[in-house]
């Protein structure tokens, strides 16, 4: 498996698990060719846990891409900025030194939040 | 209304693209208990949004809509069809509504459509109405930028319109602070019908 398909389901692991994520989708038609690519090199076997677009830049600087869905039980805005701050923690430690062209991170659901008593964690639904 | 009148209802529809699926499907989908699972409509945010959407409609305000259409004016089908309609066309993701971040190289986003279908969520939360139409105007994708907030509905006969504009608006600008960070001017809401609460007989359905 190279580097950066196994970057891809580290980050697609990363980013379920973040509280008030619910989904982490593999659309939009950029990230999915992209993750095509990621597909072909880790194996289908691999493909549903490998969401995150990871792309390189003529320079190396990665470019990371994620779509996800979220929870309206939490401020969007706030589970977004835990979402970019763990992508950056994990290319901190994974990819220290590797220049970072662009993080981006795309909500496209807010779904209603669970009910009462229900706790804002667990795992996301990886599609 | 019988299966033909809904199937009636949803002509015009084909054509909509959420990502290959059109509304019938869904709600086709929908009636069958998402069994067996599509994993395609699953991994689809249009088609999760629509379905969203479509979920919040099955209530008992919207059965009564449609128990009205069916012995009263072509023109109630008509807002119903749109209803439906517009709830595929703001299931497309649209433009992207962009975040604050202290880094410049993390974008954050949020799909035009996610948000659009979040104000229906809203309005229709609010009882005796069901949203017709939700439009976002003004540049969404600049920061600070300022945006309208237009919303149709049809509002349950007895209610006090004012209030009830009043109470859909408060929500809305209430969620939209919470979950964007848009800068709302105002929310216009246009009630363009009313609907009766008389209770729903079994032949209704």
């Amino acid at each position: 498996m190279d580097t950066d398909a196994a970057l891809s389901q580290q980050l697609t692991a990363v980013v379920a698990s973040t509280p008030g994520v619910t989904t982490v989708y593999a659309t939009g038609s950029p990230i999915r060719v992209v993750l095509r690519t990621v597909a072909d090199a880790v194996g289908p076997d691999d493909e549903t846990s490998a969401k995150v677009a990871v792309g390189r830049e003529a320079d190396g600087a990665l470019t990371i891409g994620v779509t996800i869905g979220v929870t309206d039980g939490a401020p969007v805005p706030a589970t977004l900025r835990l979402v970019g701050d763990a992508i950056r923690g994990v290319l901190a430690t994974s990819r220290e030194g590797t220049p970072i062209h662009e993080i981006d991170v795309r909500v496209c659901r807010i779904e209603d939040a669970a009910p009462l008593g229900t706790p804002l964690t667990g795992s996301a639904t990886s599609l | 209304m019988n299966d033909d009148d809904h199937e009636s209802m949803l002509d015009g529809l084909a054509g909509a693209d959420l990502d290959g699926h059109t509304i019938d499907e869904l709600s086709d989908y929908l009636d069958s208990g998402r069994e067996p699972l599509d994993p395609d409509i699953e991994a689809s945010p249009g088609c999760q949004l629509a379905l969203d959407a479509l979920l919040r409609l099955r209530t008992q305000t919207w059965a009564l809509l449609k128990s009205e259409a069916a012995t009263h004016s072509e023109q109630d089908r008509s807002w119903m069809h749109a209803v439906l309609q517009n709830i595929s066309l703001e299931a497309h993701a649209g433009r992207d509504i962009p975040l604050r971040h202290p880094d410049p190289e993390v974008h954050l986003r949020i799909t035009e459509g996610s948000v659009r279908t979040l104000i229906r969520g809203v309005g229709d939360s609010v009882g005796g109405v069901i949203v017709g139409r939700v439009r976002l105007d003004g540049d969404v994708t600049t920061l600070d930028a300022p945006i309208t907030v237009s919303i149709t509905a049809s509002a349950a006969f007895g209610n006090n319109l004012g209030r009830l504009s009043q109470l859909i608006r408060d929500r809305v600008v209430a969620e939209l602070s919470t979950h964007t960070e848009l800068n709302v001017v105002a929310v216009d809401v246009t009630i363009i019908d009313i609907h009766t609460q008389r209770v729903a007989r079994p032949e209704d359905s």
